[in-house]
């Protein structure tokens, strides 16, 4: 008689992996199609006009695009974070203070023209690298767990720019409302065509996933990342110092996603505003963005891709067909735990035997 | 004297671990009501196994158990609780911010809504019964080490213990905590509970103990009540020893002797605290130089892992010194998550301790290639098994990783070598291709070899160095006519 | 009466639709929202409006979308246009300037309207209703109610729009009673009933028994009325969420101003050219705000005899604000700021200008507030 065997499968192949993955997606598509249906809308008729108005037209990709920028910041860095296996959940925060970085530089500093840019990048990676930091330095010296660390930073970096666009840097202009001025000409970044894809940011993450890439693959500190994210036994074994290592690990991390945040302020908001409009989860969907990417850097790019798209077809949900806002969450959701479940089940072959 | 029957009869006991080991040879025990009955051997005699047989943990290959002359099968720890067979482990099983009482009726089945009700009076029973004094109220994490262990015996006590068995419960007390031990077990003995004591260490044995069987590679090779050891004199502890470690061939192995060079370790009244802040290691002094093999053997637990974390850095000493001239190889007795990464490809995991080396990297990036072609000439001269240097560590086999963490620590060709445990849990043909290794490695370097095996220590060193609760006791070769001497020291004595 | 007198001239403009050469056969205006339209408060009080007038003009058609990010309001207006095909966009938060304007200059010959903001082009209007007035009618009614002379407010964002409110507030209850306080407590929300619940405990620890707020939510109104003290709503009618304790209320009527707008544009009268001084501000002459707990009660029956007196007097400065000359408005001098200045001269009457950068606070506010001028 036939018999189903379950064996364990010691590593996935890349096929494997794939497969499993689109597999996942695709039934949550499924899934989703039944609340479609409680809404009284034809699932097939709304997944057509999604794909339409998400990649089958010039528009919906730039969108894609544009919302991707920042997901692909926060998820390549926090990549390289979660390498080194320190956990940070704090890109949200270091994204806001480097949002408040670059503000600085564009409305107080003071520079000519021609520099307000670079110094906006340059701010921006330092804000969000400076924030990352002080994670590191208390898991390192004092063992404080990072998890903890980050997730509290991201309230404080909120309460910064809350004191902040409410008190000393409230523009004049904005009639007592709780934003800054709006930035002068030279500071914005120049979008692409007619499209709102501040580009200078997306050669920034494509920047950044090529030197994460070349820093995991092919340094002495990518080496010393892998080491260490396998097992803090052998980093010490090695001579490996933990702290030197996460250093360099989180200021590349924060300072990306700090990256994200000059890139917002500067690119799509021209001004700082209420952290809950500069970020709209960036820094969470990141993680998924990373942990999608399964560890290699360039999938990050398809992976903030996709959630670029889900964030888009979300809107397109919304004013097509009328239903609330939050099904963007739903759907995100749904994804994260078809994925999260079906992680477990790829380390397992399903076999028949015949067995008498 | 009167015939009594066994409370408990194990006939036939056998058990083979898959790769072949067999843990557990043809083991007849009985154990007796009211008697404290001592098991003995070395790591790896098959104690653990056959205790974890009994309080069914494991279940036997063949093998009949009795209980009161009935036949009984034992197919889990519950069946083995109903039948008053408990065990209490060496790494106690308690939850440090519960309380003792939350920790005595977690499992026990007591009501949903007032679970504690009762337990303090039942402790205070037994507190008074076997003068355990614990407080039900307190927390474990604030109870000593002897406290918790007695928090242990009190949990086995409730769930109705008749037959109590502890696995080297003086490992971690005190001296004087292991006195008073002694004194709760006498209370219980008189009490009628059979007590199965599994240990090491044998004075200790010969203080407590009513009967005692002596396992070695999983067979018996002892079994006597204790007083007659004591009439025969200090000839059968020699004897008893003996039977413990076995009396081993020496030359097992071909072996050039060389010319001794400099020293090239220096340890001087060496002092080292555990994890626990106790002393493990009491003032150890020796040196290796270049050309020998000093082996340092003993039971596992009494301080040779924080004098290694010592010698290679890993841990600072509490005072004392020692002197490293020249650079380190160190193969670590942890080959999975200490000497290797098992995500990484082989040749990655070749350049683990040196990868700081300007052939390796330089400034900020790692020479790939030419890594590669390192790891392919490791492969080759040290015969790792493996499609090629992009295979991950993890799926190498046990033998297959050590050889290359031999290679990678051989080639350093460092002046001091520390090899821990390096042969165990290996096959045959592995173990003796270390030893062919670690012997040739002699013309660069000296050689500290840390192992339990008795045999195997004999065999590879030049000097040895027996280390028993913290302190170190020397022996020259030859070792023919030490053996028994050496096998009292690793004992106690 | 005004609301139907209104309503009559739109309908007007509808039958006469002929006289517009430009007005065309159907409209379609698409309707953005900054909060969900679930909530008591500003969206739901928009997307009342917006059902009134897809129920009202057989020719409107109407798309919404809620909760949009300000970062994000050029994106869905683009989507608006071009794929839904609006005519007219209503955006209807203040920090979705930038990107009405934006769109306004991206799409010359489609009409926008802004609510609450300030930036106008040609084919971009702007319009608010507010409440300050009705505030000053709560106030009188809170100052003869408090025992403890402790009067609570929990207050959103300190921006001049609810200052504004917290300053009409108080000074009607100095009016009534000059021993009063009024305590403020800022949430930083403009929805949030956790926050709103732990202001109103804190202003009652406090000693308050009376209150108002900015908030999207009835919280403070049950919070209230849990502790058996009056309130007034805000927003949106509350009164079935405390018929015994809630006094009064601040309400709106969105539609006066949607209705009318639609229908200058369906008939042509307002094109994409000639929005630029086109400003509505609604006040209680204009029936955009309305008194009341619910709609049509201005005062809940049974505070009446608490009230005394004060009943009369909020019932004749509500006409007097409603008469076409608003011959009363509270904004009258001589006002003085709490640090003693005078920020209303004798005799004057703040302006538009004034109204809308309010900074200060009157006295009789005690607590936080930031941004206050020195």
């Amino acid at each position: 008689m036939l018999r189903l065997k379950i064996e364990k499968r010691l590593t996935p192949t890349w096929k494997v992996v794939f497969s499993v993955t689109v597999l996942s997606i695709f039934l949550a598509f499924f899934v989703i199609g039944f609340i479609f249906l409680g809404y009284g809308i034809n699932p097939v008729k709304a997944y057509i006009e999604i794909l339409i108005e998400t990649v089958g037209n010039f528009y919906g990709i730039t969108q894609i695009l544009w919302q991707s920028i920042p997901l692909l910041l926060c998820g390549v860095g926090l990549l390289l974070a979660f390498k080194a296996s320190f956990w940070n959940i704090g890109a949200e925060g270091q994204l806001l203070m480097g949002s408040l970085g670059a503000t600085w530089a564009a409305l107080f500093s003071g520079l000519p023209d021609f520099l307000l840019i670079p110094m906006i990048f340059i701010l921006g990676f330092a804000g969000g690298a400076i924030w990352g930091l002080v994670s590191t330095v208390l898991k390192a010296k004092f063992k404080v767990n990072e998890v903890i660390t980050t997730l509290m930073m991201n309230y404080i970096a909120m309460n910064i720019i809350l004191y902040l666009i409410h008190g000393p840097w409230k523009g004049e202009e904005m009639k007592g409302f709780a934003y800054t001025n709006s930035f002068p000409q030279p500071a914005w970044l120049p979008t692409l065509g007619m499209s709102y894809i501040h580009w200078p940011t997306l050669i920034m993450g494509l920047v950044a996933v090529a030197v994460i890439y070349l820093i995991i693959s092919r340094t002495k500190l990518g080496y010393e990342v892998k080491v260490i994210g396998q097992s803090q036994k052998a980093a010490k074994y090695a001579g490996i110092s933990y702290f030197q290592t996460i250093f360099w690990v989180m200021l590349i991390s924060g300072g990306c996603a700090g990256l994200a945040g000059a890139g917002e302020v500067a690119g799509v908001h021209h001004m700082l505003r209420h952290p809950d409009q500069i970020s709209l989860g960036y820094g969470y969907t990141g993680i998924i963005v990373a942990w999608l990417a399964r560890g290699n850097p360039i999938v990050t790019i398809l992976t903030s891709l996709l959630f670029g798209a889900i964030y888009v077809a979300g809107d397109v949900m919304q004013l097509s067909f009328g239903l609330p806002f939050q099904i963007v969450n739903v759907f995100t959701g749904m994804i994260l735990f078809f994925l999260i479940s079906s992680d477990h089940l790829m380390r397992y072959k399903i076999s028949f035997r015949r067995e008498e | 004297m009167q015939k009594r029957d066994a409370i408990i009869s194990m006939k036939g006991i056998t058990k083979t671990f898959p790769g072949g080991l067999k843990a557990n040879d043809n083991i007849d025990l009985d154990i007796y009501q009211g008697e404290i009955h001592a098991v003995l051997g070395e790591n790896g005699a098959g104690k653990s196994t056959l205790m974890n047989i009994l309080s069914g943990i494991y279940r036997a290959d063949s093998g009949e158990f009795f209980l009161n002359c009935k036949p009984v099968q034992i197919k889990s720890p519950k069946e083995a609780i109903s039948h008053g067979i408990i065990m209490v482990h060496q790494h106690f099983r308690l939850i440090p911010p519960h309380t003792v009482a939350e920790n005595i009726v977690l499992g026990l089945g007591t009501s949903f809504l007032s679970p504690l009700k009762g337990i303090e009076k039942s402790i205070k029973e037994f507190n008074e019964q076997y003068n355990l004094s614990i407080h039900p109220k307190t927390r474990i994490c604030d109870l000593s080490v002897g406290e918790q262990q007695r928090v242990e015996i009190v949990k086995a006590l409730i769930r109705g213990a008749s037959i109590l068995i502890l696995d080297e419960p003086t490992s971690v007390l005190t001296p004087q905590e292991a006195k008073e031990l002694f004194g709760i077990l006498e209370k219980m003995k008189k009490e009628g509970k059979a007590i199965i004591f599994i240990t090491h260490k044998l004075e200790e044995v010969l203080e407590i103990a009513d009967h005692i069987t002596i396992l070695r590679k999983g067979k018996v090779t002892a079994s006597m009540p204790s007083d007659q050891i004591a009439k025969k004199g200090s000839e059968a502890k020699s004897e008893l020893a003996m039977k413990m470690v076995g009396r081993e061939v020496i030359l097992k192995v071909e072996k050039e002797s060389f010319s001794l060079g400099n020293t090239v370790l220096e340890v001087d009244n060496l002092k080292v605290l555990d994890d626990r802040g106790i002393e493990a290691v009491k003032g150890v002094s020796f040196s290796v130089n270049r050309g020998e093999v000093f082996g340092i053997v003993g039971v596992a637990g009494n301080g040779q892992g924080p004098l290694v974390e010592a010698i290679t850095g890993l841990r600072p000493p509490s005072s004392g010194s020692f002197t490293v001239k020249g650079d380190v190889g160190y193969i670590p007795e942890d080959r999975l998550s200490m000497g290797s990464v098992g995500d990484l490809t082989l040749a990655e995991n070749s350049i683990l301790t040196d990868y700081k080396n300007s052939c390796f990297s330089r400034h900020l990036l790692l020479n790939l290639s030419y890594i590669r072609e390192y790891a392919e000439i490791l492969m080759i001269k040290f015969s790792v098994v493996a499609p090629n240097v992009n295979t991950r560590a993890k799926q190498l086999s046990g033998g297959n990783l050590q050889r290359l963490i031999l290679a990678r620590e051989l080639s350093k060709n460092t002046q001091l070598l520390v090899a821990e445990q390096p042969t165990h849990g290996l096959d045959v043909g592995s173990i003796e291709f270390v030893w062919k290794f670690l012997l040739e490695q002699r013309k660069n370097a000296g050689i500290l070899l840390i192992s339990g095996d008795l045999s195997e220590v004999l065999s590879l060193s030049d000097r040895i160095g027996v280390m028993f609760q913290g302190k170190v006791t020397i022996f020259e070769s030859p070792f023919s006519d030490k053996i028994e001497e050496i096998g009292l020291k690793m004992t106690g004595f | 009466m005004r609301k139907v007198v209104l309503l009559i001239l739109c309908l007007v403009f509808v039958f006469t639709g002929a006289i517009g050469l430009l007005a065309q056969d159907k409209l379609k205006a698409g309707f953005i929202y900054v909060g969900p339209i679930g909530d008591m408060g500003w969206t739901h009080a928009h997307d009342q409006a917006r059902k009134i007038c897809e129920n009202t003009f057989p020719w409107l058609e109407t798309v919404y979308q809620e909760s949009v990010p300000e970062g994000k309001v050029e994106g869905v207006i683009d989507r608006m246009i071009r794929r839904e095909r609006c005519d007219v966009v209503f955006t209807t938060s203040f920090g979705f300037w930038e990107g009405t304007i934006a769109a306004a200059k991206k799409y010359p010959d489609k009409v926008f309207a802004h609510c609450s903001g300030f930036m106008r082009t040609p084919n971009c209007a702007t319009y608010m209703a507010d409440f300050y007035q009705v505030y000053y009618l709560n106030g009188l009614m809170a100052g003869a109610l408090t025992k403890s002379n402790k009067v609570g407010y929990v207050g959103a964002f300190p921006i001049p729009e609810v200052k504004r409110h917290i300053d009409a507030f108080t000074l009607g209850v100095l009016e009534v009673n000059p021993r009063a306080e009024v305590h403020v407590r800022w949430i930083e929300a403009w929805f949030d009933p956790a926050k709103a619940k732990e202001a109103t405990n804190s202003l009652i620890d406090a000693g308050c028994d009376v209150f108002a707020f900015t908030e999207d939510s009835d919280t403070v109104v049950q919070v209230a009325a849990e502790n058996r003290l009056p309130s007034f709503g805000h927003y949106s009618p509350m009164y079935n969420s405390a018929p015994d304790y809630i006094v009064s209320g601040q309400l709106v009527h969105w539609e006066l101003f949607y209705l009318d707008f639609l229908a200058k544009v369906y008939a042509g009268y307002y094109t994409s050219k000639n929005l630029e001084n086109v400003d509505y501000w609604g006040l209680l002459k204009e029936g955009a705000a309305e008194l009341g707990p619910k709609f049509g009660m201005p005062i809940n029956p049974k505070w009446k005899s608490r009230l005394g007196k004060t009943n009369d007097l909020v019932l004749e400065r509500l006409k007097q604000m409603q008469n076409p000359q608003m011959i009363f408005d509270p904004f009258t001098g001589p006002i003085y700021d709490r640090n003693g200045k005078m920020v209303v001269g004798r005799g004057e009457r703040a302006d538009y200008g004034h109204l809308l950068s309010i900074e200060y606070a009157v006295k009789g506010v005690v607590g936080a507030w930031p941004g206050e001028p020195k």
